[in-house]
């Protein structure tokens, strides 16, 4: 049997926390963060084969928390997830290293599919 | 010196002031220094033409090889100062390669004699005798210009209707400008041995005074109208008083001359003569400055601040609007997803618990997130106007701190209050009290975690204005944020809309008041209010 993967989820919405776990549950084993200083500790502690970031969160924000895994962790696998819609953005998280960018509000089949990805 | 080169002088001496005026008055900015590169080339060209004019075979060949190597500058320069202008990014390669044809070209100007190596004698004056290169070189610049002018009308169609009225304005005054100047071109006509007389000089002085009327009457560099008062009129006053002394001098020989003897006493009467007359002359100078030469009348003056202050206000409000809409959608998106996810799996789950608690928790925890972002809007979109009443500025402020005491106590917070005795004055209590309430939350929410002291003070800034301080010793706002705290939906905070200091800054702007933030990391924060005493 295939070991499950860990995928961490940082979102400081609830919302989005729980929505992701309804979605992830079944097929993987999830972590939590809800900023971008709770995930970088994850990461440096933590085994995690994808990570699904947003971009606006308060203090440490998706973009500079995404450098801070790449800098721990350069072949960390992470997805964004933003309700902006912008090309800039996106181009600025896929140059960081970010692999796949996803637009809010998604639904079960966009996240599945872009995780089925990797 | 004959007429043609002492025009050349004029001009020359007339385009390097302007360039180092546009220089002084904001080196910084791309714009003007690539304006003062313009006015540079362009000064050397005319200037060391001048001498040429005016000279003999022999130096005249050495200012005409000095001046032409300024040449190619000019219409690469031009460029420069048209792209800065019109924000034309990534064109940096196209502007060394343009540096670097025209430094080749200079080059070869005057160490070669490929370009030119006499001196033509023409009934008008002497004027270089051009080689095959210069052929080359008019045909560069033609083509440059052609470019030049061709991406200011691309720009000039395509922007026109998200243009404001003065950025409109400012593109025709650069057009109109530049297209004058470009038929500074016929310069090369008597270098290739047509007998046309020059008239570079006299379209530099029109590309000039566009421009200048752009700086002065349409704010082209953001220079405003301080560049008047402060150097034109001190120019003058330099001029003036120079005159007075070259005067007392006159009068002094002339006196010396007619009685024989110098007079101290005569000196005296004549210097407070003139120190009478001194303050109406200068008066009187600068309003005929002011109205035939800058700005036209008063009225005008004030017609045309109208329009600007409509035009800020417009685009002010554009802005926000933008900057409103990009937050609100962001801020609707997140609890979308989660109703989106949600209902998805509501059929599936529909008899598991957990997951009905969860949706009932969470579904309306983010229509509520929603209606709240909503409300909040509009009350920032289209606030209620002010009901302006006589008011009590002290008693506001104790009854938004009563209704905040219990978080001093929680949070461990120190209050100090400084009243300076002060009259009712007119006012929107309901609205002010928001005010005072947002800020100071904002001064809790930054010494939550360690405590700290809120001090408030009010009292009377001068005799207009009321001065509200309120500085707290929480974590403070990087300078980064600082200039984003007034945004609308801008916020550093675990929780909150991003909306209190944009409702804060909109309630003081429409009491005609200002608002002052000062901050530091890990020392705090201070809020200055100031209203007027209506």
């Amino acid at each position: 049997m295939n070991k499950r993967k860990v995928i961490l989820i940082c979102d400081d919405e609830e919302g989005i926390r729980e929505s992701l776990k309804l979605i992830l549950e079944n097929d993987y084993d999830l972590v939590f963060a809800q900023n971008g200083g709770e995930a970088i500790n994850v990461v440096r502690t933590t085994p995690i084969d994808i990570t699904i970031l947003d971009i606006k969160m308060p203090k440490m924000d998706g973009l500079e928390t995404l450098k801070e895994i790449m800098r721990i962790n350069p072949k960390s696998k992470v997805i964004i997830a933003t309700g902006y819609k912008s090309v800039d953005i996106a181009k600025e998280a896929i140059n960081i290293g970010a692999i796949d960018y996803i637009v809010k509000p998604f639904d079960s089949e966009a996240i599945l599919r872009s995780i089925e990805k990797l | 010196m004959t007429l043609l080169s002492t025009s050349y002088l004029l001009a020359s001496i007339f385009i390097i002031s302007i360039g180092i005026l546009v220089a002084s008055k904001g080196y910084k900015n791309p714009i003007n220094r690539s304006f003062s590169v313009v006015c540079l080339a362009t000064f050397l060209w005319l200037f060391f033409y001048s001498l040429m004019l005016n000279n003999n075979f022999g130096n005249g060949l050495i200012f005409a090889k000095i001046g032409r190597s300024a040449v190619p500058y000019i219409p690469v320069a031009l460029t420069h100062y048209t792209f800065n202008f019109l924000n034309i990014k990534r064109a940096s390669l196209i502007i060394f390669f343009l540096y670097l044809y025209a430094t080749v070209m200079a080059l070869l100007t005057l160490l070669t004699p490929l370009n030119f190596s006499e001196l033509t004698k023409y009934s008008w004056g002497l004027y270089p005798k051009g080689k095959p290169l210069i052929l080359f070189e008019f045909i560069i610049c033609f083509l440059i210009t052609f470019m030049i002018i061709a991406t200011l009308l691309h720009h000039y169609f395509n922007r026109k209707k998200s243009l404001t009225l003065s950025e409109l304005n400012k593109l025709k005054c650069i057009l109109v400008s530049i297209g004058i100047f470009s038929f500074a071109t016929i310069d090369y006509l008597p270098k290739l041995g047509i007998d046309i007389i020059p008239v570079g000089n006299t379209l530099v002085i029109i590309f000039v005074s566009l421009n200048a009327y752009a700086i002065l009457k349409h704010r082209m560099f953001d220079i405003n109208i301080a560049i008047r008062k402060g150097v034109v009129y001190s120019l003058l006053i330099t001029i003036l008083t120079l005159l007075y002394f070259v005067l007392i001098f006159l009068l002094e020989n002339v006196f010396r001359g007619l009685v024989g003897y110098k007079s101290t006493s005569l000196t005296i009467i004549i210097i407070i003569f003139f120190i009478v007359l001194f303050q109406p002359l200068k008066d009187k100078i600068q309003f005929i400055v002011d109205k035939y030469f800058f700005q036209g009348s008063i009225g005008q003056i004030k017609q045309e601040n109208i329009q600007l202050l409509k035009e800020l206000q417009r685009s002010e409000r554009l802005k926000s609007v933008g900057t409103l809409a990009a937050g609100m959608a962001h801020e609707i998106k997140n609890p979308l997803t989660s109703i989106k996810i949600f209902t998805e799996y509501l059929p599936k789950k529909y008899h598991d618990k957990e997951f009905i608690d969860k949706f009932e928790r969470i579904v309306s925890g983010e229509v509520k997130k929603i209606n709240d972002i909503v409300s909040q809007l509009l009350d920032f979109a289209k606030p209620r106007p002010l009901e302006i009443r006589e008011s009590n500025i002290q008693k506001l402020m104790d009854e938004t701190l009563d209704l905040l005491s219990s978080n001093f106590i929680n949070y461990n917070i120190t209050m100090i209050k400084t009243y300076s005795a002060i009259t009712n004055f007119k006012m929107d209590p309901t609205q002010i009290k928001q005010v005072f309430l947002n800020l100071i939350i904002n001064g809790i929410e930054s010494m939550k975690e360690s405590g700290g002291t809120l001090t408030i003070s009010i009292g009377l800034s001068d005799l207009e204005y009321v001065c509200i301080s309120i500085e707290d010793t929480g974590c403070g706002i990087s300078e980064k944020d600082l200039g984003h705290i007034f945004d609308p939906f801008f916020t550093t905070k675990e929780t909150g809309s991003g909306l209190g200091l944009s409702i804060v800054h909109s309630i003081i702007k429409k009491h005609n008041g200002k608002i002052d933030v000062e901050s530091f990391i890990g020392k705090g924060t201070k809020f200055i209010v100031y209203l007027p005493r209506i």
